[in-house]
Order: structure tokens, then sequence, then C-alpha cells
């Protein structure tokens, strides 16, 4: 808007235009207009430039009056008109109390204490505070029968979590387009640290800068809203499996983690709940800070139920936690999880070498390895087919697509066809394990490694051996334990009763990450390829190099391997609040299953699929077309709980919505935490409004110059008029 | 555009419309002054014996002097007759037109000289056929050109011919040519200045008084131009000077009040010589008829 003091050179520009442009008169009575000039060309020139001041002013004032500015008037000047901005913690701590005493009900009459006081040339925008902050009108209300009837209409929220600064700048942003002369901010919360966002001093830095920008400087008020009692809160904070892959032959370990956000002990009682019906119940005293409680579940497939599966077989299930609700906030005493139960793994094994026992072979050694979790005569979590490298190089790329995971078991080199079908298989999110031994072409492997870039994910180097001194494989803590969990996870460990004779020296390529090692060589290397995984496996996988298959850890890492990889890497069904949540599924299989034949009434069915919130409410969506398969995505996750996409054919997927934590820990934001925010920020920490007058009459105000810049203006350009008449005669 | 009875594009003194001036012809340009060589009865004459011829009678009409009367044909026929004679031309009138840069203005498509010299040309008309003696002098800064009275026909004829060949032009120096003129007239006589009297009011005068001290009887006749008396110019404009290089840029609103109070004040100053020095003072404007304006002044002129 200052740019505007430009316009000031507008009649500057004219009075020089107008000196270049005139008339020329041929004229006889020079002598009097001689006379004329002499005695008037020094009033004249004064005349001309006070009117030209009087221009320029005018149109500097009205440029200044458009820019609305604003100065510092000192304190105690609060009678300026003002937009008020109420923030009400909309988070679900703010249930905490009960009746009259519950905290967002005393945050609400405070609110309409302040629309009962406002003046007539106030207004006031209402915004609630949650992870989004959410204005409840765009723009400032002066009308307070509105104003009151959209307050009174607030309920407290049950699933937002507090973000302060980000409040505090959407605040700020709304006051940017007020345009009255002071501004005030009050935040009616309930003070826990955890909305503060205390520990990110960054963005409270944002947040000053922002303030910095502002052309008044807002007031802010605080006003804390707590029950008169001191608040109890247990919280069921997260459940989930132990195992990476949940599957109907082995049974799972639940760990349920439930926090004591006081600071005493607290009895809790914990029920456990697979798909909704209640299948545990666990009484546990718990300390402050996290407790965690375990529970056991087998799967079973249910008789009939419809088990859907792209590669394999899959349900989709859902189990949760909960507590009692003999606490102050109830929303944080559930939470819930959605589970991927498998009902099979399709494992191909590819075999390097023919052999005329099967044992002899490395393929045959891992196939039995993997069967063995089955019981005997019974179909078990891994469906191992065995091939030859020949059958497979003939069969061609299709038939990967019914697997989920491959072990090449000391395969020599493949195809170029093979190749590529397994890269598209591992992008397309199967797993690879790749086990090296005598056979392998070094060649091969390095030109497959593709420096970093192709599916291989080291450079083979040489053959190391060592007959004297053999190696063993050392995994250190933190590598991979989700996939190591066979061992103590968080520690480092030693496979102390293998030995080791010989195994490739690679180099790690890309990205790859090192799972084993001996001493400072790689033993297992794993790197994530498009949607897939992929591990190198360094020794050989029988007896021929090791004796690792003769130990006890042998079975369950290679299982636990084997069923990491298969896992693959898909669109999360555990989200927190406000992530997508997307589901897909090939097109050539949901065709398949809506095929006309297949339903009665022959005609194929229009695409819709829906989306069921926890509320029980369906939303219908048509899926879209892309990349071979059908997708929905639904953003609307505020609401903790299952959520379940229903698609024609297909078993219903669940998805699991968790709360973000921290919310539930009612502490207050301690002195020292207040006193590190940014100064200018938070001005006052009031309880009642009469605090809240006294740190309003202290309050360094703005003062408003653009109505009397107005005024100025039109006084400027009437004494422009009125002498321009004069002069002019 | 018409200049009331006449046009403007008649104002070629060549062309002069006999039939217009013969209106002015019974408004006789009777001197109020003591002058040589004036026929008896029309001018006073301090000179004595001049020959006067019998020219025709005419019937008396009322306010004719009875000295005149023909007693003779009263008594043979009872009738009154008036004795008209041819009388000898004894008033000396110098016309002296202005013919600097600033008579060339003109707002209208007639110029103060154009109007000037339709002025000359019909007073020296007029005074032709009264029989007086006509002279011419044109001027600048200088005499441009100098007829001295003659009463013959031909004369008239020298009159036109150099107004018609003056073109204004040059710088205004008229104080300066009218004390000249006056120290070269000896004969009393009838002095008739056509003149925007753009020039010092004091020369002017100066010069005037040397007229009257001399006994000339003048009469000025002034040639304004409505845009110089009203100076209704808005825009910034740039005037350049007629009678020389000077320019003057400005902005004639802003100037207007102080150039027409310099205007009046010179106007005023002129207006108080004439009355002081009993100098008939008639102005023309070039947007008004000229014949009208003659006829007015001359008419009063008869009545005094």
């Amino acid at each position: 808007m200052l740019t505007g003091l430009l316009l000031i050179s507008v009649p500057i520009v004219i009075h020089f235009l107008n000196r270049s442009r005139f008339k020329i008169e041929r004229w006889g009575a020079m002598m009097f207009l001689r006379r004329a000039a002499r005695a008037r060309s020094r009033r004249i020139r004064l005349e001309r430039i006070l009117l030209l001041l009087l221009r320029c002013l005018f149109l500097a004032l009205f440029a200044l009056a458009l820019a609305r500015p604003v100065t510092n008037a000192g304190g105690g000047a609060g009678n300026e008109p003002t937009t008020h901005v109420v923030v009400v913690d909309g988070s679900y701590s703010m249930n905490q109390g009960t009746g009259r005493d519950n905290a967002f009900l005393k945050a609400r009459e405070a609110a309409l204490a302040l629309v009962a006081g406002m003046k007539d040339d106030d207004n006031m925008l209402v915004i609630v505070a949650g992870n989004r902050p959410k204005l409840l009108f765009p723009t400032p209300s002066f009308d307070r029968k509105f104003l009151r009837e959209k307050i009174e209409a607030l309920k407290p929220g049950l699933d937002q979590t507090l973000d302060m600064p980000k409040t505090i700048e959407q605040a700020y942003w709304s006051l940017e387009q007020s345009s009255l002369p002071r501004h005030r901010i009050y935040l009616f919360t309930d003070g826990q640290a955890h909305g503060w966002r205390g520990d990110e001093p960054e963005r409270w830095e944002c947040v000053a800068r922002h303030r910095g920008l502002l052309k008044v400087k807002p007031g802010t008020y605080v006003f804390r809203q707590t029950p008169e009692t001191p608040a109890l809160n247990l919280a069921v904070v997260k459940v989930y499996p132990r195992a990476p892959l949940v599957d109907v032959f082995r049974p799972v370990k639940f760990l349920v983690e439930v926090a004591n956000y006081g600071r005493d002990s607290a009895n809790a009682r914990v029920e456990f709940l697979v798909d909704g019906a209640v299948c545990g119940r666990r009484d546990a005293v718990c300390g402050p800070g996290i407790t965690t409680l375990e529970f056991d579940h087998s799967f079973t497939p249910a008789a009939g139920a419809p088990q859907w599966s792209e590669v394999g077989r899959v349900s989709w299930r859902h189990a949760a936690a909960r507590l009692g609700d003999d606490d102050d906030l109830a929303v944080d005493n559930a939470a819930c999880v959605a589970l991927e139960v498998r009902h099979a793994l399709p494992v191909l094994v590819v075999e390097g070498r023919e052999a005329d026992r099967s044992l002899d072979a490395e393929g045959g050694l891992l196939s039995l390895a993997l069967s063995s979790a089955n019981e005997p005569g019974q179909p078990g979590l891994f469906d191992v087919t065995r091939r030859s490298l020949a059958e497979l190089q003939e069969a061609g790329a299709q038939s990967l697509e019914l697997y989920k995971a491959v072990v090449l078991a000391n395969v020599p080199s493949l195809s170029r066809q093979f190749q590529f079908s397994l890269e598209q298989f591992v992008e397309n999110g199967g797993g690879l394990l790749v086990t090296l031994g005598d056979l392998a072409s070094a060649d091969f492997y390095n030109k497959w490694s593709g420096q970093g870039h192709g599916l291989i994910p080291a450079v083979l180097k040489v053959v190391r051996t060592c007959r004297d001194r053999p190696y063993r494989p050392r995994f250190p803590a933190g590598a991979a334990e989700r996939i190591l969990d066979v061992f103590d996870p968080g520690q480092s460990h030693v496979l102390g009763e293998v030995r080791v004779e010989k195994y490739w020296l690679v180099e790690p390529a890309g990205d790859a990450t090192g799972l084993g090692f001996f001493d400072d060589a790689p033993f297992l290397l794993y790197r994530r390829y498009g949607s897939g995984r992929v591990v190198l496996w360094t020794t050989s996988a029988n007896m021929k190099w090791t004796n690792f298959p003769r130990t006890q850890d042998y079975l369950p890492l290679l299982q636990n391997l084997i069923t990491y990889l298969s896992v693959g890497i898909q669109p999360p069904i555990n989200l927190g609040q406000d992530e997508t949540l997307v589901y897909s599924a090939p097109v050539a299989a949901v065709r398949a299953a809506n095929r006309p034949s297949a339903r009665p009434g022959g005609a194929a069915p229009a695409l819709v699929w829906t989306v069921t919130d926890p509320d029980g409410f369906a939303h219908p969506i048509e899926p879209k077309e892309s990349g071979g398969r059908y997708v929905i995505e639904w953003p609307e996750t505020t609401q903790p709980g299952i959520y379940t996409v229903t698609a024609q054919g297909i078993p219903p997927k669940c998805y699991a919505v968790s709360l973000r934590p921290g919310e539930g820990d009612l502490a207050p934001l301690p002195a020292e935490a207040r006193a590190r925010l940014p100064e200018p920020m938070i001005n006052r920490w009031v309880a009642n409004a009469a605090e809240l007058d006294a740190a309003v009459a202290s309050e360094e105000g703005a003062k408003a110059w653009w109505r009397r810049l107005v005024f100025l203006a039109l006084i400027a350009l009437c004494g422009e008029l009125f002498l321009g008449w004069r002069f002019n005669g | 555009m018409r200049l009331g009875g006449i046009h403007a594009s008649n104002l070629s003194v060549r062309r002069l419309d006999v039939k217009k001036l013969a209106l002015f012809k019974r408004l006789e340009l009777a001197s109020h002054k003591v002058v040589e060589g004036l026929a008896t009865g029309r001018h006073k004459s301090p000179f004595k014996g001049f020959a006067i011829e019998f020219q025709e009678h005419r019937e008396y009409t009322p306010g004719d002097d009875l000295k005149h009367l023909d007693w003779k044909v009263l008594a043979k026929l009872d009738r009154h007759y008036i004795k008209q004679y041819e009388e000898d031309t004894s008033l000396s009138a110098y016309l002296v037109l202005d013919a600097s840069g600033s008579m060339g203005y003109s707002s209208n498509g007639v110029s103060k000289f154009e109007c000037g010299r339709f002025i000359a040309a019909a007073m020296s008309h007029l005074l032709m056929c009264q029989e007086d003696a006509v002279g011419l002098v044109t001027c600048t800064s200088r005499v441009l050109k100098f007829l001295p009275p003659r009463t013959t026909k031909t004369h008239l004829k020298t009159i036109i011919d150099t107004l018609e060949d003056t073109r204004p032009g040059e710088d205004t120096g008229l104080a300066g040519v009218l004390h000249a003129l006056a120290g070269r007239i000896k004969r009393r006589g009838m002095i008739m200045i056509v003149s925007d009297l753009f020039d010092d009011p004091a020369a002017i005068a100066r010069a005037l008084s040397h007229f009257a001290h001399k006994k000339h009887e003048v009469i000025l006749f002034q040639v304004l131009d409505p845009h110089e008396t009203t100076f209704p110019f808005k825009d910034m404009t740039r005037f350049e000077s007629l009678e020389g290089a000077e320019v003057e840029l400005t902005d004639p609103l802003r100037l207007r009040r102080e150039y027409l109070r310099q205007f009046d004040e010179h106007q005023r100053r002129i207006r108080k010589t004439c009355h002081r020095l009993h100098i008939d003072y008639v102005t023309f404007m070039t947007n008004e008829p000229v014949d009208r304006a003659m006829a007015r002044y001359l008419a009063g002129r008869m009545k005094r």
C-alpha cells in the first residue's frame, strides 16, 4: 500500500507536462503582459508551488490512509475499536472435569462473557483450536447475537490434540484481515504442556517472526480453564502385535501400552478385544509412565468367512484395548490396531544346483526349513514351491505373481527375461532372498547390482575362506529388530554356535543396509526396491560353507526373514489422525469378483465402494483407476477408531486411526517453560475477568491513523480547490 | 464577418462603400477650434477675406443660418432659399495612422490595423467631401509616409493607395513620432490619430500636449481588440510579441487580473490626458461595426 506514495509524483509530472504543453499566441499588448508578469511572476510561482504541494499532500495522505497505518499508542489506550480473537481449546483434554467443572464448559462461559463485554465497534472471531485450527466463521463479526449463538453451539472435541503454535499463527493470519486498530487474542485452554509444544522452539520462532510482520501487534491472554479437583488420567496409548506378520498358524502376542499421566500409581482394568469381542481382561497396577501388558491371541480362519487374496490368502481383523471409564478423561481410554492376518505365504524357491539328494542342494534345505513351521500333514503358513532354474525360465514372467516371496538359492545366473520379471515382482511388493554359494557368478550379480540402482544390494568381490578360525555372524543392536526379533531385540547378538568357513566378500551398493556381519564384512544386506524388499545372504544356505543350518537359530531366522520379505511395503493400515486412508485393489481381481455372470441379474453394477467411519456412517466413494489398480482415498480420519472399507466382492478391509499420543497428559505447562516462550507473544496468563481488565489496561496498544489521514487529505483537497479558485480569479 | 453595417471583407479602403460614407456626409466634421483657413460659416476662422463662390440654392431648413438666406428670392417669390457657396478649402487635417506591429493583432479575423485603416480612409473621404485639405502620416517608431494636406480629388486616391500599401510591423514609438509631427506641422489644423496607443501614456501625454500647445485640434481614435480588453485566455500560453522577439510563457488565468489592472490603468491615464487637453477620445473595438461607432461619434460631435 505504501507504494501508493508514488502517486505523489503524479501532480509533479502533470505540472512539468503542462509546462511543456502550451498554446502560442501572437500578441500585441505585450507591454501590459510584461508588466503584469513582472508584478506577479514571483507570486504566481509561489501559488503554483503551494497548489502543487497541496495536491501532493492530498495524494500522499490518501495513499497513507489506504495503507491503514497504526502507531504504538502507549499503555492504557484502550478505547480504540478492537478485534477480539477467541481461541477455544477444542482438544480432547478439555473434556476433563464433570458437570459445571468441565474445562470446556468453563471456557465457553468465559468466551460468552467476553461477547457480553464487547463494545459496539468491536468485532470478534472464534477459532476452535485442535491439530487443525478451525474458524467458526471466516471474518470477524460485530453481531453479538450471532457470536453468542456460535459459541453456545460449541461442543467439546473428542478427537483433537492441541497445537498452540499453529493455532496462534492461524489467529495472526485472521487478524491480518482486520482493519480495526487494536487486536487481542484470548486463549481458553487447560494449559497442558503438550499442546504448547515447548519442545519445538523453531516453530515458536516462526510464530514470533509472523508476529513481527503484523502491523498491529495483538495482545495475547491465556485463560487457564481447569477443573477444581486435580485430574487423574490413564490412557491406552498403543496396541500392537509383537511379530511383524500375523497369521492363523501361530499365536500372536499383543502388547498394550498403558500410560499413567499422574504422579501416583493407579489400578487399571484393561480389556483386550479382537473384532469387537472381549478376548482378555487384566487388572494391573500402573505406575507413573508407561506400563506394558501382554495379551495372547490365536487367529483361526473362520468357517465360511471370505478370504481375499491378491497373492496368497489374507483376512483383515482388528484388535483393541480399553480401560474402564473411571478416570477424568475417557476419550483416550481405548486404542486399536488393524491387522492383516495371513492364511498362507506362497514362497518360490529357485534351485541353482541340480542334485540327486534333495538336501544336498541349497533349495532343498531351505524348503525343508520353511516347511518345518507347519504341522505334519497340515497346511502351514509357508506354502513352498521348489523349482529348478531351467523350469522357471521356461515358464515365463507370469508365474511369479502367485508368490509373496522368492528365494534364489545359489543360482549362478538368470536369463534377462527372468531378471526383468523378478525386478517387476519386487517392485510391486514382493520379497526376494538371494543366498550365494559356490555357483554364484560374480559378474552376473555385479551387473545386476547396477552400481547401486539394481536389484542386488551389493557388489561381489571374492570368496573368503578361513578354516582355522571360522567366522561368526554378529547382529548389532538396532540393525533390524523387526526382522531379527528372534534374538533379544535392542542388544547386540553373536551366534556363538555358528561357524562360517567361506563367504562372499561383498561391498554394499547404493542404499543397502547391513543387518548382520562377519567382523567388518556383511553377512546379511538389505535394501528396499520399489514396494518390495531384497536381502542378500552372503554365505551358503546349506552346510557346504557353514554349519548354520544345524544350529537352533537357523529356522527362526530364516522363517522370520521370509515373513518380513513377504509383507512388502504397502500403504499403512494403521494411521494417525488426519492421515489419508488409501485403499487399492487390482483391476483384474475386482472385475473378476464383479463379473455379471457371477451375480444374479447379469449386468455389471456401478463400482461404488464405501468407507464406514467409527460412528457407523457409510460414505460411498467411486474408485479411480490408476496403474492397473482401483484406488480410493479418504482424508477425513480425524476421529480415532476403526474405519472399514467395503468393496463389491471383496471382504471388508479394516483401518485403525489412533489418537495422537500426548494429549492425555494433563500436566500443565510449567512456569519455566512459560518463561521460555517468546516474550511478546503471550502477554499474560490470567485466571479471571478482573485480571484480564488489569492486563488490558497496561497493554501496549495501537492507534489507527487512517481516519485522521482521510480527514487531512480532504482538508488538503478542499484547500487546493479553494486556493486554485482564488488564484485563478 | 460583419462589422455592423460594413462587412469585414469590405474594409478594403479601395472599395469604400460610398453610399455608406454618404451617411456621414451630413454629419459634418465641424471644428470646435479656431483653425486657420476654414470656410466661412463652417469653421470659425481668425483670418478674413477668403473668397467664396456662389454655387446653388437650396430650400431653407430649420437650423440654417439666416445670414445665408437669399432675401431677394424671398422678396420676389416669397419662398425661403439658402444660398450655397463653393468654398475654398482652408482646414488642414492630418490623419496619423499607427502601423506598428501591435496594430496587426487580430482575434476575430479583423486586425486593428485594418480597422484603423478603414477609419482613416473614411475620415479622409469625409473631409475631402467637406473640401478640407487632408494629409496622411503613417508611422511606426518613425514616420513611414508623410502626405501633406491637399484638397484635390486625386489626393484622396493617393491617400487610399498609401493606406492600401501600408503593412503593420516594427516597434511602436508613437509618442516620438507625434512629437516630431507637432514640430513639423506649422499651420494649425486638425490632427486625427488612429492607433492602439500601446506606448508609454506619459510620453503620449507629452506629445499630445505638444499638439495642444501648437493649438491643433486633436482627435484620438483608439482601436482595440476585444481580447486585449478582456484577456480571456485560460490554458498555458506562450505570448510572442508582434513587435519583436519578446516571448512570455505564462499561465494567463493567474495573470489576468493583473493584466486587466495594468490595461485599465493605461486607459485611465490616456483618458485623463485627453480630458485635460480637451481632446476627443474615441475607442473602436474591432468586433463592433465601425460605421456605427463613427456615426455615433460624429453625431455627438455635431451636437456640441
